[in-house]
C-alpha cells in the first residue's frame, strides 16, 4: 500500500519536475531566440514649423518634445523645419503630444497630418494582406 | 571474436587516417573565408536588447536595426521623400501596426538577410516589383534619381547618428547603392 502511494507521489513530483523543465526551456527559448519586437507598438508623429526655426527655437522644441513622458526619440530636421517623434500607441496619440507641446512653449507650429491619398499608397513596404504584416498585428494584439 | 577486433580497429584507424588527411587539405587548399558585413557588426552573437528589457537579440541585427530606425526618423522629416512614405506618419489604433513598426522590421530584414544574416530573411516583394507603381499599390509613384539620392543621404545621417565607421558606412551605402536600378524606375 505505501509503495503504492510512494510510487504515485514520486509519478507526480516527475510530472511536475517535467513541466517545470519544459517550461524552463520555452522561457529560455523565448528570451534567448533571435527576436526583434521591441517597437511593434511605436508610432511615429510629426510637428511642421510654420517656419525654419532658428537654432535656439530648434533646440528649445527638441527639449520641449523630449520632456512630455511616453515620447521615446525625437529628430529634427532644421533646414525643412520638421520635428518627427515616437511614442507608445495606446498610451498617447499625436494630439496630446501637440496640445502638450503648445502649453509648455510658444511654438508657431502645427500637427502633420497625412492625407488620405498618402496613406492608401504611402510605403511601398507595407502590404496589409501579408502573412508578416498579419503577424505583426497578431503579436502586437497579444502583448498589447 | 579476435579478428572481429582486429577488423574493428583497423576500421577506427582508416576513418582515423581519412579525417586527418581531410583537414590537412582543407588547411592547404581552404582560404579563410572573408566575414560578412553581418559579422563585421556584430553576426549571430546574442546580446542584451538595449530596446527591450530581458530579451536578446543578435549584435549585427541590433547594430542594422538601430541604422535603419534612425534613418526611418530622418525620413520621416524629409518632405522630399513625403509622397513615398506617407505611412510612416499615419496614426493607427491600438489593434494596428504602425507604419514605422512594419518598415522597421521589413528593412532591418532586408539588410540583415543582404548582410549576411543566416537566421533572418527578407519575405517581402523584389525591389523591382516593390517599386513599380503597377505591380504594387502602396507604391504611389515611380521614383526617380533625385528620391533615391534623398534616401541614400537620409540613410547616412541615421548612420552617423549610431556611430558607423566610415568603412561599414561605405558597405552600407554601396549595398543601396547597388539597388538604385531597381528602384528607379522613372
Amino acid at each position: 500500500m505505501n509503495k503504492k502511494y510512494l510510487l504515485r507521489g514520486l509519478a507526480v513530483l516527475g510530472g511536475i519536475l517535467g513541466l517545470f523543465v519544459i517550461t524552463l526551456g520555452v522561457h529560455i527559448y523565448m528570451v534567448t531566440r533571435p527576436n526583434d519586437q521591441h517597437h511593434m507598438n511605436w508610432q511615429l508623429s510629426r510637428i511642421d514649423f510654420e517656419e525654419q526655426p532658428d537654432s535656439l527655437t530648434a533646440s528649445l522644441a527638441v527639449k520641449t518634445l523630449k520632456g512630455i513622458e511616453g515620447v521615446k526619440h525625437v529628430y529634427l530636421n532644421q533646414k525643412a523645419g520638421t520635428l518627427v517623434y515616437g511614442f507608445e500607441t495606446g498610451k498617447l496619440d499625436a494630439q496630446m503630444v501637440f496640445e502638450e507641446f503648445k502649453t509648455k512653449g510658444d511654438f508657431k507650429a502645427k500637427p502633420y497630418i497625412p492625407l488620405a491619398s498618402n496613406l492608401s499608397n504611402g510605403c511601398p513596404v507595407i502590404d496589409k494582406t501579408s502573412l508578416t504584416y498579419r503577424l505583426g498585428v497578431f503579436f502586437q494584439n497579444l502583448f498589447s | 571474436m579476435k579478428n572481429y577486433l582486429k577488423l574493428t580497429l583497423l576500421a577506427l584507424f582508416a576513418t582515423a587516417f581519412a579525417f586527418t588527411s581531410c583537414d590537412k587539405d582543407d588547411e592547404t587548399t581552404t582560404a579563410p573565408a572573408e566575414p560578412t558585413l553581418y559579422e563585421r557588426l556584430g553576426g549571430a552573437e546574442m546580446v542584451d536588447d538595449p530596446a527591450n528589457q530581458g530579451q536578446m537579440i543578435e549584435a549585427g541585427r541590433l547594430a542594422l536595426r538601430g541604422v535603419v530606425d534612425s534613418s526611418i526618423f530622418v525620413i520621416a522629416g524629409d518632405t522630399a521623400l513625403q509622397p513615398y512614405f506617407g505611412t510612416l506618419l499615419g496614426e493607427v489604433g491600438s489593434g494596428d501596426l504602425s507604419g514605422f513598426s512594419a518598415l522597421s522590421k521589413n528593412l532591418t530584414d532586408f539588410f540583415a538577410a543582404a548582410a549576411g544574416s543566416e537566421n533572418f530573411t527578407y519575405s517581402g516583394l523584389n525591389m523591382v516589383d516593390a517599386h513599380d507603381p503597377s505591380k504594387n499599390s502602396r507604391m504611389a509613384m515611380a521614383a526617380d534619381d533625385a528620391a533615391f539620392d534623398a534616401f541614400i543621404a537620409d540613410v547616412v545621417v541615421g548612420a552617423n547618428q549610431n556611430n558607423v565607421p566610415d568603412d561599414i558606412l561605405g558597405e552600407v551605402g554601396a549595398l543601396i547603392e547597388s539597388l538604385r536600378g531597381d528602384v528607379v524606375q522613372k
